[in-house]
């Protein structure tokens, strides 16, 4: 049917290339699972009032260490509090830490490697250094210094992650700025005497955006995995607030005999870290085929 | 090659200058006055001020700074306790060959996996060998380490009874720990090893060994291998680095006299002198094997010393952004 194909052709031929990558991504059967399973469990996070209406801190002192059953799909803690609550509005703080985190590092380090990448010269040089200075420091270790210096809490916890996380956006955004800053249209666009911001945000950013989106899907999921080693350590979100890590710390004292206390808020942290990291890859083979191999 | 390392050994200093004070300035936002905290409530003015006097806190900030770091650089001295008022300089200094072995260690297995199980996936791309390998790694890569450490104690220790489930008395005891790091730092360096692996087995170089008629072996080793390795090295680096900072989990769960242990005790008695001089040591580790990883560029890549031969350092900083900026698509 030759009618149809060239229908088809001029399809494609009409696609932009935004249309062009999601359709890749969403022929990416990985990363749609990926997908899937991140939004179920958001879903499930945001809707813990619903699933579990007693609260996570609703203590039934008879039904302590309660295996996985009806009632308590995911047994009882040493205070009788169900799990799946506990599980549930741990989550809404561990997701809430990886997008906030993510977002802060994400907008100071864009802001940073732009100015950088863009002005280039000595501007360059102080933010690159002052950035190699905080990137000396490996990203758990200085989570944990800022965390300890500011205190626990879900803003000092973000904040801590954030600044960590902050240098490699920086650096993926200033690497592609480098590049078409010297390109005939930025040039033009100054020789018509475009505001410096204008020629940043709307001829130079937009190549900034794939890398940028990349990075910051794996940086989500990276500072989940920091936040709840943080709260792990007792220096995250405080008792007796819920979060993943805190749970798998405070139930590692009953592992030899109630070992599902500490599987259950694991495989949570394992299940979205890896549905968002099948995301990032299906997203980075969407929109840089060239690196797919 | 002692010129190139001379350099870099010079541009290392004002980094860990840079770092030493950012973790100096961190007692900035510390709310409260350490005084006040470790002395309590009961202690008087005049108690807080011979406190603040006789931890040099009185000076302006800068000035602090200078001496605690002139302190470290002539003599060794990390400064003393806020909590007991002793000097910390043997305790941290003895704890740092343990936390450094480990993590050497570590990396060393996750090194190793990585490599055969990236080559192995590469070589077999597009089998069910290439998948499984694939999705143990992606597993791995989304793994917290202290819950991992958990399941393996869980299986090892508490159900077969193996292996003993924490303290650091013999050989039998390296294992879980390195177990732990091992695998899952394996798993990023077999994602990186895999995709490097196939880039240099498409390259023009390779298809043109074929042609001649090179053994598969040689191709391997000489021609893929060896321009695979840079950002394997890369990898490693950072590796180590996470290894090096994800000391204070792992030494936790395992109890292991290292400066994770350390510093979490530092952490739970605010003694902050303690945990910054951790920091501070960890932070010094991770710059020299950084410096090693460049020194190892160089001997694999003689692009890289070509490039720095010419038009000095500014010419070999770029080569090396470039490395690192494919690195972060990989």
């Amino acid at each position: 049917m030759p009618k149809n194909t060239a229908a088809a052709e001029a399809e494609v031929k009409r696609r932009s290339m935004f249309q062009e990558s999601m359709h890749r991504l969403v022929q990416n059967k990985l990363a749609m699972t990926g997908l899937f399973i991140l939004v179920i469990i958001t879903v499930l996070c945001l809707c813990a009032g619903i699933i579990c209406p007693e609260g996570y801190d609703h203590q039934d002192v008879l039904n302590k260490f309660v295996g996985p059953c009806r009632e308590y799909p995911f047994g009882t803690d040493s205070l009788g509090r169900s799990m799946l609550a506990r599980i549930l509005y741990g989550g809404r703080n561990s997701l809430k830490i990886g997008v906030m985190a993510t977002a802060f590092s994400g907008v100071v380090g864009t802001v940073l490697g732009a100015v950088a990448g863009f002005y280039g010269g000595r501007v360059d040089n102080i933010i690159m250094r002052t950035l190699d200075i905080f990137s000396a420091i490996p990203n758990m270790l200085m989570a944990i210094a800022v965390s300890s210096a500011l205190g626990g809490g879900l803003i000092n916890c973000i904040i801590a992650i954030a600044i960590s996380g902050t240098p490699q956006i920086a650096r993926t955004v200033r690497a592609p700025i480098l590049a078409v800053k010297e390109q005939e249209y930025v040039e033009a666009a100054r020789e018509i005497d475009a505001s410096d911001a204008r020629i940043i945000f709307r001829h130079v950013l937009p190549n900034v955006l794939s890398p940028l989106i990349v990075t910051l899907t794996s940086q989500v999921a990276a500072s989940i995995l920091v936040a709840t080693a943080l709260s792990f350590l007792g220096l995250g979100i405080q008792p007796p607030e819920p979060e993943w890590g805190a749970l798998i710390s405070n139930s590692r004292q009953y592992i030899r005999e109630y070992p599902f206390l500490v599987t259950f808020p694991g495989l949570a942290i394992a299940l979205t870290v890896l549905s968002m990291n099948l995301f990032g890859d299906g997203l980075r083979d969407a929109l840089d085929p060239k690196l797919k191999n | 090659m002692a010129r190139y390392i001379a350099k870099r050994l010079l541009l290392m200093i004002p980094v860990l200058l840079g770092v030493t004070f950012l973790i100096f300035a961190l007692q900035l936002i510390t709310p409260g006055d350490p005084a006040r905290l470790m002395l309590g409530d009961e202690a008087t003015v005049a108690d807080i001020e011979a406190w603040h006097a006789s931890h040099g806190l009185n000076d302006p900030f800068l000035i602090q700074y200078i001496k605690y770091i002139w302190n470290i650089i002539t003599k060794g001295d990390f400064g003393i306790s806020w909590r007991t008022g002793k000097s910390i300089t043997t305790e941290v200094v003895s704890r740092w060959p343990t936390t450094f072995l480990l993590a050497l260690l570590t990396t060393a297995i996750s090194v190793i996996l990585g490599l055969l199980f990236g080559i192995t996936a590469a070589k077999k791309r597009g089998t069910w060998i290439d998948s499984l390998v694939r999705v143990i790694a992606m597993i791995g890569v989304s793994m917290p380490n202290f819950w991992f450490a958990l399941l393996l104690i869980l299986l090892f220790s508490v159900r077969l009874k193996w292996l003993p489930v924490s303290g650091f008395y013999g050989p039998k005891y390296w294992i879980l720990p390195c177990m732990t790091m091992g695998f899952l730092g394996a798993a990023g360096q077999m994602r990186m090893t895999r995709s490097s692996y196939l880039d240099n087995m498409g390259a023009d170089f390779v298809r043109t060994a074929k042609a001649k008629g090179q053994t598969e072996a040689v191709i391997t080793r000489h021609h893929i291998l060896k321009n695979a390795l840079i950002p394997i090295i890369n990898t490693a680096c950072a590796a180590f680095a996470m290894n090096m900072g994800g000391s204070t989990v792992l030494e936790q769960i395992f109890a292991i006299p290292g400066l994770g242990t350390l510093m979490v005790s530092a952490i739970n008695s605010r003694d902050f002198p303690q945990l910054r001089a951790s920091v501070i040591l960890i932070a010094t580790t991770v710059s020299v094997m950084n410096l090693v990883a460049d020194i190892l560029y160089a001997a694999v890549d003689p692009r890289v010393k070509a490039g720095f031969k010419k038009s000095g350092a500014k010419k070999k900083k770029t080569e090396k952004k470039n490395t690192e900026g494919e690195m972060k698509h990989a």
